[in-house]
């Protein structure tokens, strides 16, 4: 029985979406409810030598932002884990700050320095330098770009590998005569490869379906990536009418490649989950000292936390405060005004769209939480029938795009027409957020069930506790807090994303993420500033409520 | 009070199987503290989970108190079992305190609030627990966490409760500690207790009666002495300590018991042999081999002394007699060295005849 309604909510999250895309890549007017099947929309797709660059695009783009964020996060943590750099406990901080940063705004950030024609890094070196210093909009632009912005991911992955590895495997590597580098290369990567392949092969799932810094940067200049090619046709086609058939035919190959992705992942997580590194045996893991080069070191990450955070971050406040876009000068230190920041106050589309955004964060946030915590329930600790089935439905989401999500989204409530009228509403948001958002629900939720020994289950039932007693009693007050990071995980998230919102954009469903999108489309540039800072207030406060909350429990856990 | 019938449990994982009951029957009396002992892996631990209902037997039956909760595959869920359970792991509930991890099994029993206090109460103070009844179960030590999983385990009244390995998570001296508590603890309540551990020493001093596992099947019964120096199955005499085996030819029955020769020659033991092979195992106990002079030993084997290790306490010999090398042990109240020539003599009831 519970099998079977998680089974069908799942199949309505996940099957439905999918099967509406696979039929209308079939259809010859590319509508799941249409008459007539047909492969010209693959043709059509494939045909052209526009694919091929598409493709190499992707793969370029993914690649590249890949290896940005896997190496930069591998140096930052080794620097910041391993050796005694001033500073550590700072640094750290502000490597991780980016997370509270939708990847859109570090993308307007940039966009803002670097323009060619007027961004501020340019024309301050204007003087000294013949022609542009910069240019985001650029395929290498995007790359940076999207690699930094998942600095952060990477290096929660890596660090803590780092961290724990016992130093008195580099130790004994050093007795038998290994030097520095041979140490590193010998003893420190192998060890860590799986960590490293891990958040190698998600930040790549990631890259392929992220569509924010490529829609922001690569559009303007006719870069696409599979992402960013899909909102085109959907919206901006040339012939002026949604390709609908054409766009789910090039979605089939991007499934088909992200679901093999997704596949060699959990095997990989499967795997390393059999080789627990981390022991019960207290350790201080072996720092390297730089000496004379700590402060060079200091420099660099400096550096880093310069360009990754504060320069995007400030060129936004700067922008936010000023009546029209220029440079941050003596004179116009006196054009600084609020202007902009209360008029978003005065706005109904403003005031209207964080309702929205808000209502679809709580209520996405909560439904996954709920949904992905019986998902893995019931794979982690139940041994009810057909758990591998729900284990695998619920993983599937991880391999679709936000725009595709958007455009299945769109097939599935234009069928269901007055059974389900949310088309255009922001319930149709939620629901592109529920399946979007699902795997990782249930994967967040997975990891906190599998922290919860079996016995404590077992003893509520011994203690004469019916499984629905000891499901209330023990269980659930005992993951409560951890669900409560899931929670805060989905609804920052939700707050941030972007494409399935646009996608599904209608006459009153603007959440502040489509807003902002519209305004700096719309060249507005200090009121999408504007808006920006005010995201950010948002998700960072979430993030910061649930660091007290977290806290705080874990004080009463202990007292 | 506790039978157990043929039971019968394979684990299944895509094409592989694991069978980890093989057909195990035991049959616990009234206020028994019982043991199930054997290395891990041997399904102890599981026959003691199906006892709890915590497994699911593909087959067999398993009655307590007359009652059966499990026949064929037909269940009666764990809680509706009148058994306590004590984990490995403490099963401790972080969320609680001290004594609403205790009074749980209670609510669950709807019992009134008043007599609830008063029986968490003395289930603490039976414990040792009384003063930390408001503390966080996580603010405890281990041995502090293993005696609130006792008291929830006893505040039920349940009739049997079961321990699987309560103490391995404990040090040496607690460890030894808990055995005297517990031991006595389960004779004042008068409660019957399935005891399911890998540490012979653990088994052979608190139990009534021990039931030695391999690999599904239950391969000796009986109560420690008997096991340990009657022990019919060369498994279990190596299980429950060392050793020395030696192929024997049966030669004939005397009054006493039957007659073997082995490679130290003629052997008189007071046991019957098995069967009618002519083939046996003898197996003699390092502790057993009596070492001394020729004037005290005057009808002994003449032996050499191999080596010696001195560990205090005792001293471990290894002696040569013949061919034969075998291990023995001694206290100090003399002392031989490496290559000196001694007698040993081995007493006819310190003969053990082996049935494989």
């Amino acid at each position: 029985m519970p099998t079977l309604a998680l089974g069908a909510i799942l199949a309505y999250l996940v099957v439905a979406p999918l099967a509406a895309l696979i039929i209308s890549s079939l259809r010859p007017t590319g509508f799941p409810l249409d008459d007539g099947w047909t492969l010209g929309n693959y043709a059509k797709a494939y045909g052209n030598v526009e694919f091929l660059s598409l493709l190499s695009n992707t793969v370029v783009f993914a690649v590249g932002a890949t290896a940005v964020a896997v190496s930069t996060a591998l140096l930052l943590a080794w620097v910041l884990e391993r050796t005694d750099v001033p500073g550590r406990v700072l640094f750290r901080i502000m490597v991780l700050i980016p997370i509270a940063i939708p990847p859109l705004l570090l993308a307007l950030g940039w966009a803002l320095l670097g323009n060619p024609r007027n961004g501020l890094i340019n024309q301050m070196l204007r003087p000294f330098i013949d022609g542009p210093l910069l240019n985001p909009y650029t395929m290498t632009g995007m790359i940076l770009i999207q690699g930094l912005s998942l600095v952060p991911t990477a290096f929660l992955i890596i660090a803590p590998t780092l961290r724990n590895l016992d130093p008195s495997l580099e130790e004994a590597a050093r007795t038998c005569g290994a030097g520095f580098l041979k140490t590193v290369t010998r003893t420190v990567l192998p060890m860590i490869a799986p960590a490293l392949a891990t958040a190698g092969i998600i930040i790549l799932i990631a890259c392929f379906v992220l569509f924010d810094i490529p829609g922001a940067l690569g559009m303007p200049s006719r870069i696409y990536v599979l992402s960013t090619r899909v909102f085109y046709l959907m919206n901006n086609s040339p012939t002026g009418a949604p390709l609908y058939g054409e766009v789910s035919a090039l979605a089939m190959l991007f499934l088909v490649m992200l679901l093999a992705m997704g596949w060699a992942y959990r095997r990989m997580t499967a795997q390393s989950r059999r080789f627990v590194t981390v022991t019960g045996k207290a350790f201080r893991p072996r720092m390297y000292r730089l000496g004379p080069w700590k402060w060079a070191v200091a420099g660099l990450l400096g550096l880093y936390v310069l360009v990754a955070l504060l320069l995007p971050l400030g060129v936004l406040a700067w922008m936010s405060l000023l009546p029209y876009p220029t440079a941050p000068t003596m004179d116009s230190l006196s054009l600084l005004t609020l202007e902009n920041h209360a008029g978003l106050f005065e706005s109904d589309a403003f005031v209207g769209s964080v309702g929205n955004s808000l209502t679809v964060a709580v209520v996405a946030a909560t439904l996954v939480t709920i949904i992905g915590g019986l998902v893995s329930w019931m794979v982690v600790r139940s041994r009810l029938p057909g758990r591998a089935v729900i284990d695998n439905l619920a993983f599937i989401p991880l391999a679709i795009p936000g725009v595709m999500i958007g455009v299945a989204l769109i097939y599935v409530y234009l069928a269901l027409g007055s059974a389900v009228p949310i088309y255009g509403t922001i319930w149709i948001i939620v629901a592109g957020y529920l399946t979007q958002y699902l795997p990782y629900g249930a994967r967040l939720a997975g990891n906190v069930m599998l922290q919860v020994h079996n016995e404590l289950e077992e003893a509520g039932r011994t203690s004469g506790g019916s499984p629905a007693k000891v499901m209330l009693r023990i269980t659930l007050p005992i993951v409560l807090p951890a669900l409560l990071g899931v929670w805060v995980w989905v609804a920052s998230h939700s707050l941030r994303e972007l494409s399935t919102a646009l996608m599904l954009q209608g006459y009153d469903n603007s959440v502040v993420t489509t807003l902002l999108w519209d305004a700096w489309a719309g060249g507005d540039v200090t009121r999408s500033a504007a808006i920006g800072i005010w995201l950010i207030v948002g998700t960072s406060s979430l993030l910061l409520l649930w660091q007290l909350v977290s806290r705080l429990t874990t004080r009463t856990a202990t007292n | 009070m506790l039978e157990v019938n043929d039971l019968q449990l394979t684990y299944r994982l895509g094409s592989l199987s694991h069978h980890a009951l093989k057909g195990v029957s035991l049959s616990v009396g009234r206020g028994e503290f019982f043991t199930l002992l054997g290395p891990s892996g041997c399904g102890k631990t599981t026959c003691l989970r199906s006892i709890a209902g915590l497994e699911n037997p593909d087959t067999g039956r398993i009655a307590i108190q007359g009652a059966t909760v499990f026949k064929d595959g037909a269940s009666v869920p764990t809680e509706k079992r009148d058994i306590a359970m004590v984990f490995q792991s403490y099963a401790v509930w972080p969320h609680m305190t001290v004594a609403q991890n205790v009074a749980f099994p209670l609510e669950m029993a709807r019992v009134g609030r008043a007599e609830r206090d008063e029986r968490v109460r003395k289930a603490l103070a039976m414990v040792g627990l009384e003063p930390y009844a408001d503390r966080s179960a996580t603010m405890l030590s281990g041995g502090q966490q293993q005696r609130v999983a006792l008291a929830r385990a006893l505040v039920k009244n349940a009739k049997l409760i079961l321990l699987d390995e309560p103490l391995s998570n404990l040090d040496a001296k607690l460890r030894d500690q808990m055995r005297v508590e517990l031991r006595e603890l389960q004779q004042r309540i008068d409660t019957t207790a399935i005891y399911v551990t890998h540490d012979q020493d653990e088994a052979m001093s608190m139990s009534d009666r021990v039931a030695l596992m391999r690999a599904g099947e239950l391969i000796e019964l009986g109560n420690p002495a008997d096991l340990y120096l009657r022990p019919r199955h060369r498994f279990t005499a190596e299980f429950l300590g060392q050793a020395t085996f030696l192929p024997a030819r049966f030669e004939r029955d005397e009054e006493r018991g039957a007659v073997f020769s082995t490679t130290l020659g003629t052997v008189v033991t007071t046991q019957r042999r098995y069967g009618e092979a002519s083939a046996h195992t003898l197996a003699v106990r390092p502790e057993h081999v009596h070492i001394g002079t020729a004037d005290e030993l005057p009808d002994g084997l003449d032996a050499t002394i191999v080596s010696r290790l001195f560990s205090g306490r005792m001293l471990e010999y290894v002696v040569r007699i013949g061919e034969t090398v075998l291990p023995a042990h001694a206290t100090s109240r003399l002392l031989f060295s490496a290559g000196d020539r001694v007698k040993v003599s081995i007493a006819a009831e310190n003969w053990i005849v082996l049935e494989d």
